[in-house]
């Protein structure tokens, strides 16, 4: 039954991903679609050029998310915590931000410039989490305290750099416009590096949600666990942040998605939550680029309207307040 | 057998240098008729050589565009907005040359190319004088140089009719947009403000430090005190008309003297092109030098 | 009652009472392009001196009074509605912003910005309240605030959900209508630049009321903070402390967005500073909120006219850059 949502993610994707494909400003019947995919010629900058590499991004970008929300999730132990809440999203866009505008010759260190940000407020929250041991709701509002300062600064930067100021809203906001094959290789090879090691923290994982004492007691480290994860988790929202800008709650609703599938397994969380993030952004990108055509909205924009509704929806009918 | 090294060595470098010969003697492609412009001055400067383009980045808006210049060009296809524009419209209208942005279109430079040789060119925040260094080469890409070149010389004779006939002005003149959020001054950094300056006439913020649009309170105005001011609205209510309900602002000349004056934001802002320096031009010469049209009729405003 | 604090009290009071009365002082003259002296007030006083220039008179009566007393005001509203909503979250770490007031007000004004709903039509500052008012009741009802018991972190997390649902509404308005994102960005951040006295005399009656209620309720919120259970035991009428409250909150909140845009950390930052400072005691904290949080506000707005003279600075920007380190240092110390 288990493998069986897989598989039902899986063609999901599948189908959310032909129609990313099929529609969008431009009508194309299927057959020139088709052909364009196979064959090139006058279609192929608009399927092959533009649609294509999209879709695909979108569904990395999701997968990614997805996982550091699972990751975070899973450390913390605390159903609010998630990449964007902690920060993280805001001190990758916030070394982001500060590259695209003080040193715009050096865009090749933009993911690294993202990671170190990630890394700073992740250390951050961190350090302010063992300070003073809080209760779960503590560490969200710490958490977006200083997502909510760094964003401050961000918009700061942007108030002083005027001229810039329309496309770094629109990548702040988190967007896959312009983006291309070019970016495919960074996530797809973080990706492929990182999803085998959040495997192998799966059962250890597992065994931290028993509580420290029994982690402990059972063999796994929590303390190295912690950081191994987190430092994962902070990569992973890092990459996508550096490349599609600080799309937001898909770190938070994937995990709770796929655990509403699967239960809390890790071995199955975390490709099922990799799948669902996969499946939210790859869904919220279709109808940010068919809504209203030829303007397109930010997919961070679609994420928020589609993901805050639901968030709702899960709070009313959680009953254990 | 010296001479023979030597002679092959000269023909192994001459070789190059004939292919290279022959690439520049290609005869060259037919001119660009399917443009897309991804910006409004670029929309001025084809109009200037009689090229009607096929797409324009017009932010869904074609009232963005000042009448003279939409009677000029005809029916376009939108396609989109300036800051990101629709690559697939772009693609389906097939062009074979597109203007774009530089401050704006750098990160789909590649795509653009893909579809088309692309002219990466400053158009947002550019001044006067910068704006018409840009005009030859979009002149030259659409082969148009040699009218292009006659028309900026037009329209330096033009200008320097306008300077004549304003020459005696010392009176300060200060564009400004207003909304119902806020007033921002055009410094001379601006379109406006260095087209007022290449005229001859006074702008109040001449700082070479000064950001192109600076937003303005009411005590900042007042220290401005420019002679006459021109506003450009963006809203039917905006904060000027709430200030003039204060005692302070008759402190100011240009209230006064009937001098502040409604003008076509769209022309004055966001145009930046020869049309429109051309119709701001007989606009000022109109306000400075005729007595009595301190209004000017919407007619002329280009409504 | 003021006589019986002891001198540790007295004296903060003291030095905020002169810092707030400075600064008032300084932001009628500083930076100003023009030469203003508060000499120049002195013939309206009725001393009969030469050295009074009416365009300084005006400038200082018309413009940097109204705008400094807006200021001290709405600096005051925020910091008692912080006050106020940590006490009802039992959180010290809660604030205003989180019941998505700002947010509510800044989306309202996207909407109409970008012409839906013919809602440009209304002034500005009615955007500002209605669209507040709206998210926070939205926020408190999401958050079973007037169930039975409810629960401070159900709040806060539909705080959360609301506020990021409505920020992204308000950033595909200000996508889809581009020209004018640079004028809404500047009013987003918060901003004192065009508050006049139309803006003041829109401002002292709803902070009058929600200033008085939270006055009268300060008692309630002592015993409050004991539990809800000793505080049913002790006589208090619970639901009415959360409703009044809630009504107070909401007017004090959205009236300071109506007038100058979203201004944050005031509230999360002041009430803090005073616990550290005054106590526990609501029916001194929350005066002295009030007092320390317009000695901030009005001190952030005369930076925010400073740092890039003769451009002015979103007050918004200052408080963020100002509040927030001193709030980490402040949650990093604590040890609850």
């Amino acid at each position: 039954m288990r493998l069986s949502i897989l598989w039902l993610l899986c063609g999901a994707l599948l189908l959310s991903t032909l129609l990313s494909v099929t529609l969008g400003a431009v009508h194309l019947p299927l057959a020139q679609v088709w052909q364009a995919l196979i064959q090139g010629g006058s279609d192929d900058f608009i399927i092959n050029q533009y649609r294509l590499p999209r879709a695909l991004l979108a569904i990395l970008v999701g997968a990614g998310l997805g996982l550091s929300g699972t990751l975070v999730q899973g450390v913390i132990r605390n159903p609010l915590a998630s990449p964007d809440l902690m920060g993280i999203s805001a001190g990758a866009g916030l070394a982001a931000t500060a590259v695209i505008l003080f040193l715009p010759a050096a865009v090749h260190w933009l993911p690294l410039a993202a990671v170190v940000g990630g890394l700073g407020a992740a250390l951050l929250i961190y350090a302010l989490a063992r300070q003073y041991q809080p209760a779960p709701a503590r560490l969200a509002l710490t958490g977006i305290a200083v997502s909510a300062f760094l964003t401050s600064l961000i918009d700061f930067l942007l108030i002083i750099h005027p001229v810039e100021l329309n496309n770094a809203l629109i990548w702040l906001t988190g967007s896959l416009w312009g983006r291309s094959w070019e970016q495919i290789p960074l996530l797809g090879v973080g990706l492929a590096l990182l999803i085998p090691l959040a495997m192998r923290l799966a059962w250890r994982l597992d065994i931290c949600a028993l509580g420290e004492q029994s982690a402990v007691s059972l063999g796994a480290r929590p303390k190295a666990l912690q950081i191994q994860a987190l430092l994962l988790a902070v990569i992973l929202a890092s990459l996508s942040v550096c490349v599609a800008g600080t799309i937001s709650f898909v770190g938070l609703l994937a995990p709770h998605f796929a655990r509403l599938l699967c239960g809390g397994h890790h071995r199955l969380l975390i490709p099922v939550s990799a799948l669902s993030g996969a499946l939210l952004v790859s869904a919220a990108d279709l109808i940010a680029r068919i809504l209203q055509p030829p303007l397109e909205l930010p997919v961070g924009v679609v994420t928020a309207i589609i993901g805050a509704p639901y968030f709702i929806f899960l709070l009313l009918r959680y009953k254990g307040w | 057998m010296k001479w023979i090294d030597r002679s092959g060595a000269v023909r192994a470098m001459l070789l190059p240098l004939l292919v290279l010969l022959l690439a520049l003697t290609r005869p060259a492609a037919a001119d660009p008729q399917r443009v897309v412009a991804l910006e409004l001055s670029f929309v001025d400067a084809l109009a200037l050589v009689d090229i009607a383009p096929v797409g324009i980045a017009d932010d869904n808006q074609p009232s963005k565009l000042i009448p003279a210049l939409r009677e000029r060009i005809g029916d376009w296809q939108s396609v989109g907005s300036r800051s990101q524009p629709s690559l697939e419209l772009i693609a389906e209208l097939q062009p074979d040359l597109i203007i774009a942005d530089s401050s704006r279109h750098g990160e789909i430079v590649d795509d653009l190319q893909q579809l088309a040789p692309t002219l990466l060119l400053p158009s947002k925040g550019t001044t006067y004088e910068q704006n018409l260094d840009t005009l030859q080469q979009i002149g030259d890409a659409v082969g148009s140089g040699e009218m292009m070149r006659a028309r900026l010389q037009l329209h330096r004779t033009r200008m320097e009719q306008y300077r004549d006939t304003l020459a005696g002005h010392k009176e300060s003149v200060q564009f400004a947009v207003a909304s119902d959020k806020g007033l921002w001054l055009h410094s001379g950094n601006s379109y406006a403000g260095s087209l007022i300056q290449a005229l001859g006439l006074r702008t109040p913020i001449t700082d070479g430090n000064a950001q192109a649009y600076m937003p303005t309170g009411l005590e900042q105005l007042l220290k401005v005190n420019p002679d006459w001011l021109l506003v450009g609205r963006y809203s039917e209510q905006t904060l000027l008309d709430k200030w003039q309900q204060m005692p302070l602002f008759s402190m100011l000349t240009a209230y006064r003297e009937q001098r502040i004056v409604d003008v076509s934001p769209a022309l004055w802002s966001l145009s930046r092109g020869v049309i429109a320096a051309e119709q701001m031009a007989e606009q000022l010469d109109r306000l400075l030098n005729q007595a009595d049209a301190t209004q000017l009729s919407r007619a002329a405003n280009g409504d | 009652m003021a006589t019986s604090l002891p001198l540790r009290t007295l004296l903060p009071i003291a030095v905020l009472a002169a810092v707030l009365v400075m600064g008032l002082a300084q932001s009628l003259t500083l930076w100003s392009s023009f030469e203003l002296q508060l000499s120049d007030l002195l013939p309206l006083l009725g001393f009969d001196t030469d050295s009074g220039d009416t365009l300084a008179q005006q400038l200082m009566l018309e413009l940097r009074l109204p705008r400094t007393l807006v200021a001290a005001l709405i600096g005051a509203n925020l910091a008692v509605a912080g006050v106020q909503v940590q006490a009802l979250t039992r959180n010290p770490l809660a604030s205003p912003t989180l019941l998505g007031i700002n947010a509510g007000a800044a989306c309202m004004i996207a909407l109409a910005m970008s012409g839906l709903f013919g809602l440009a039509a209304l002034p500005l500052p009615l955007q500002a309240l209605i669209g507040g008012t709206f998210s926070a009741l939205l926020v408190l009802a999401l958050g079973g605030y007037f169930q039975a018991r409810p629960n401070p972190v159900r709040l806060i997390l539909a705080g959360i959900a609301v506020t990021a649902l409505l920020a992204g509404l308000t950033r595909a308005a200000l996508i889809l209508s581009e020209d004018m994102a640079y004028s809404m960005l500047h009013w987003l951040a918060g901003s004192l630049a065009q508050t006049g006295w139309d803006s003041w005399h829109r401002l002292w009656p709803f902070s009058l009321v929600g200033l008085g209620l939270a006055l009268a309720l300060s008692h309630a919120f002592n015993l409050l903070a004991l539990g809800d259970d000793a505080a049913l035991g002790l006589g208090i009428r619970i639901h009415w402390v959360r409703r009044l409250a809630a009504v107070s909150v909401i007017l004090l909140c959205a009236a300071g967005v109506a007038a100058a845009g979203p201004i944050a950390f005031v509230g999360l930052l002041v009430p803090h500073l005073c616990r550290r400072l005054f106590g526990q005691d609501h029916r001194l904290l929350i005066p002295l909120a009030a007092l320390t949080g317009a000695a901030f506000l009005v001190w952030a707005d005369l930076l925010s006219r400073g740092v890039a003279f003769p451009a002015e600075t979103p007050v918004g920007v200052i408080t963020a850059l100002l509040g927030t380190p001193f709030f980490i240092l402040l949650a990093a110390r604590s040890r609850t």
